[in-house]
């Protein structure tokens, strides 16, 4: 049984056009799904409807249950700032204790996960004077400190720098836990072990693909090719990414800009 | 969970400039502008004039801390959904623990009010009144109630627009409120007297003159107001913003349009 189950998931803002649309999903036990897709294309929208900041009916379901009747299941944690949010007035230290406590965790393993990323010296620091990688690290560390079945990262890398960013990396690769992370970073495909990947556009969720099968040997083009490899629904158009018959290489994030064009 | 929420809301109070600046400094700024801007009144003038002073400070210091209340309650409301889902909080708790913080500022505020005013005026005028002890206590808690309850409402309200954007306007108007009907009436005589029944503001107002100085009218050649009939007004008030946020706090669980907006939008 999935972890998460999505079917048919709708969501729009206000009186625009669909931001997500139809979109049908699953994560499996100890699964590490990375989505990724252009800016705008609903990857964070897509996390906030899981977590049930914004509503929705009967379209998503977490360890079996709707998630709006979901009530205390501290086995899922994120990192996302909206759903975080206490008060921009605490200390580091004093919004890790009071996330702990509100999930009833040792606030131990969350100051330890502080000291391995080397941010003990934010503690007393208030969390609206920290700069916005220190202050996304000081979500992440929140995200990963526990013992959760599942885990959700927006853009965990962002505005961190590369020291950083492998620690957090390894925490990843070691850990036992579902994840599902969304990115625009490629490198980040590269270096998370057995993952799986989805690609999301205009609110359009791909089926999943490995990320070896989206790195190598690919091409992107607009027309429907003979060896359909994946389809890819934007507004105006849809893209095919297919094996290339050179062995083009996806390496950089250079080469999905077609994609990101949509 | 309840204990827990609460000191993160007196912690969020308590350490935010704007918070402290406008609610603390605006008390000493007018108490001082009060005692030392303006002539001393004479004789039989002094004691009304010194209690419709404290009267002034006390309502509208509390009334401009509720931009607070609003802007605590708006960004909290994001996270509700996510801490009432996936941490081991119930939805009542948020409430209620919302409210207790919000009603301890504003008592602080209101005492700091209270005795700040009293101490520069006794320096200033050498006089300090108070008629009545236990109405000027129990008035204070009513008035941090119901600016309370009232932070509440425009709080809900934005979140259900979506009208975030109109944030540092709305959570001024209990502040605009309290001046413009409070004042008309001390400046203008207008409106007439029986307003005061049906303004919270006014009738708020007219009840701590009436603790400080035992005489419940407009002005010093004003009385006969009926203290009880005040006071009842205000307590149906109060208990209609009870009623009125239980029921949009239930409309904001069940909408399906809520939290459209980030926490950028509330503090750009």
């Amino acid at each position: 049984m999935a972890l998460i189950y999505i079917e048919n998931l709708k969501y729009s803002y206000g009186n625009l056009n669909n931001s997500l649309r139809d979109v049908k999903y699953e994560l499996n036990n100890g699964e590490k799904n990375i989505v990724i897709g252009p800016n705008g294309s609903g990857k964070t929208t897509f996390l906030k409807c899981i977590l049930g900041i914004l509503k929705t009916e009967k379209m998503i379901k977490i360890d079996n249950n709707y998630v709006e009747n979901i009530r205390e299941y501290t086995a899922l944690s994120t990192n996302i700032k909206d759903a975080l949010h206490l008060s921009g007035d605490l200390s580091v230290k004093e919004f890790i204790k009071y996330h702990m406590k509100l999930k009833l965790i040792k606030e131990d393993a969350a100051f330890n996960m502080l000291a391995y990323f080397k941010l003990d010296s934010l503690k007393n620091k208030r969390l609206s004077d920290l700069s916005t990688g220190q202050e996304k690290m000081v979500y992440n560390t929140i995200a990963l400190s526990g013992d959760y079945k599942i885990i959700l990262l927006d853009e965990p890398l962002s505005s961190i720098d590369p020291d950083r960013s492998r620690l957090l990396i390894n925490i990843i690769n070691k850990s036992k836990n579902s994840f599902i992370i969304t990115t625009h970073d490629l490198d980040l495909i590269k270096k998370i072990e057995g993952s799986t990947l989805n690609i999301m556009v205009d609110g359009n969720l791909s089926e999943k693909i490995s990320p070896g099968e989206l790195i190598f040997s690919m091409n992107v083009n607009t027309t429907r090719p003979q060896d359909k490899f994946i389809e890819i629904r934007g507004n105006d158009r849809t893209i095919y990414l297919t094996y290339g018959k050179e062995n083009n290489v996806i390496n950089n994030i250079d080469d999905l800009l077609y994609l990101y064009e949509v | 969970m309840i204990s827990t929420l609460y000191k993160i809301g007196i912690i969020s109070y308590f350490k935010n400039r704007n918070s402290l600046f406008w609610s603390f400094g605006f008390v000493l700024v007018w108490v001082l502008i009060y005692a030392y801007g303006f002539p001393a009144p004479s004789g039989t003038y002094l004691k009304y004039t010194e209690s419709t002073y404290i009267s002034f400070i006390l309502l509208f210091g509390i009334s401009v801390s509720m931009a607070s209340v609003v802007f605590y309650t708006v960004s909290m409301n994001l996270s509700i959904p996510y801490i009432t889902r996936f941490d081991r909080v119930k939805s009542y708790e948020v409430s209620f623990s919302n409210i207790l913080s919000s009603l301890t500022f504003s008592m602080v505020v209101g005492i700091f009010a209270i005795i700040f005013s009293l101490l520069i005026f006794r320096l200033r005028f050498s006089s300090v009144y108070i008629k009545n002890i236990y109405m000027l206590i129990f008035i204070l808690i009513v008035i941090s109630l119901f600016f309370t309850l009232l932070g509440l409402l425009f709080s809900y309200l934005l979140s259900l627009l979506n009208q975030v954007g109109s944030l540092k306007f709305i959570s001024q108007i209990p502040m605009i409120l309290t001046f413009i009907l409070v004042l008309g009436l001390q400046i203008f005589r207008k409106p007439g007297p029986d307003l005061i029944y049906y303004s919270p503001f006014n009738a708020m107002f007219t009840i701590i003159i009436y603790s400080l100085t035992g005489k419940a009218g407009i002005n010093y050649y004003h009385s006969g107001l009926n203290t009880n009939l005040l006071l009842i007004s205000t307590l149906i008030w109060i208990l209609s913003m009870v009623i009125l946020v239980y029921v949009l706090e239930k409309l904001y669980e069940t909408s399906g349009k809520r939290n459209q907006y980030t926490l950028e939008d509330i503090f750009k």
